[in-house]
């Protein structure tokens, strides 16, 4: 057997085993659940900010974002930019994986940065004190969270 | 003269060593229980809820690094507690060496109210 035969053998038992123990498939769930959480976040987002935005307040933008994730490989996923005078806000998906949730999409403005994490009961914002708590992620608290973010 | 309680109810240095070791393979364990939670998806304490690998290895440096300071501070309050025992042990004893003459004149002086770096080391 010559080399390129023996890397093809290598490679087909790899995927085969992976398609037994249903890692792929898990890979496959994993990246389209982080996906699919990553745009509902989003798009309440946009929800939220609608009159704003459509007032000429703030502006809203998604772009996708390329990263590296170790187990799941190279993700092709969405960030967004809020932009509102001269202040803009990141939203960011994390890579890796997360201790606890299915996914991480941080808000970052200048040196401040808000995780916000994806639990089986939705997206909640993580408050870190001397006690580690969530916060829902709802109209209200995201209101509060961006005045927070951006008072300066 | 205060009675001089010699060593009674204070941790003692290989209890601290212990101690330190026992609290070092906890914050270990803990780690490891963590790692193990995150690669499993399953919940996580809160401490460490939406932390990434790498943050998670920050967290559990820092704890290491607390241990570190709150062990040295122990051993330093333990190396002091030793140090003014045997401070009124040499005044009360009475005995002729120079550091026990020392000793009884600073304690003419100060008292029980001794600093240690300025006063016991420095003697």
């Amino acid at each position: 057997m010559n080399s390129n035969e023996s890397l093809k053998t290598f490679l087909k038992g790899k995927k085969q085993r992976d398609e037994e123990t249903g890692r792929a498939a898990d890979k496959e769930d994993r990246i389209r659940g982080r996906r699919s959480a990553i745009a509902e976040l989003f798009t309440s987002i946009e929800g939220w900010l609608k009159s704003s935005a459509e007032e000429g307040i703030v502006s809203l933008e998604r772009d996708p974002y390329v990263h590296s994730d170790e187990q799941l490989g190279m993700l092709t996923e969405e960030s967004m930019k809020l932009v509102v005078g001269v202040s803009e806000v990141f939203f960011v998906p994390v890579p890796g994986s997360i201790a606890g949730a299915s996914a991480r999409v941080d808000m970052v403005s200048g040196d401040r940065r808000l995780p916000i994490v994806s639990l089986p009961g939705g997206w909640h914002f993580l408050v870190r004190g001397p006690v580690t708590r969530t916060e829902p992620v709802t109209e209200e608290s995201f209101g509060n969270a961006l005045i927070e973010l951006l008072n300066e | 003269m205060n009675r001089v309680s010699f060593f009674e109810g204070r941790p003692r240095a290989s209890q601290l060593k212990q101690w330190h070791l026992d609290m070092r393979s906890a914050v270990d364990d803990l780690e490891l229980k963590v790692l193990d939670l995150i690669a499993q998806h399953a919940p996580v304490p809160d401490a460490v809820l939406g932390m990434t690998p790498g943050e998670v290895a920050r967290y559990f440096e820092d704890a290491r690094g607390e241990l570190e300071a709150a062990t040295s501070l122990m051993v330093l309050a333990e190396a002091e507690a030793v140090l003014r025992v045997d401070y009124l042990s040499r005044v009360r004893r009475k005995a002729k060496d120079p550091l026990s003459r020392a000793f009884r004149e600073l304690y003419k002086q100060r008292g029980d109210r001794v600093v240690l770096e300025q006063d016991l080391l420095d003697t």
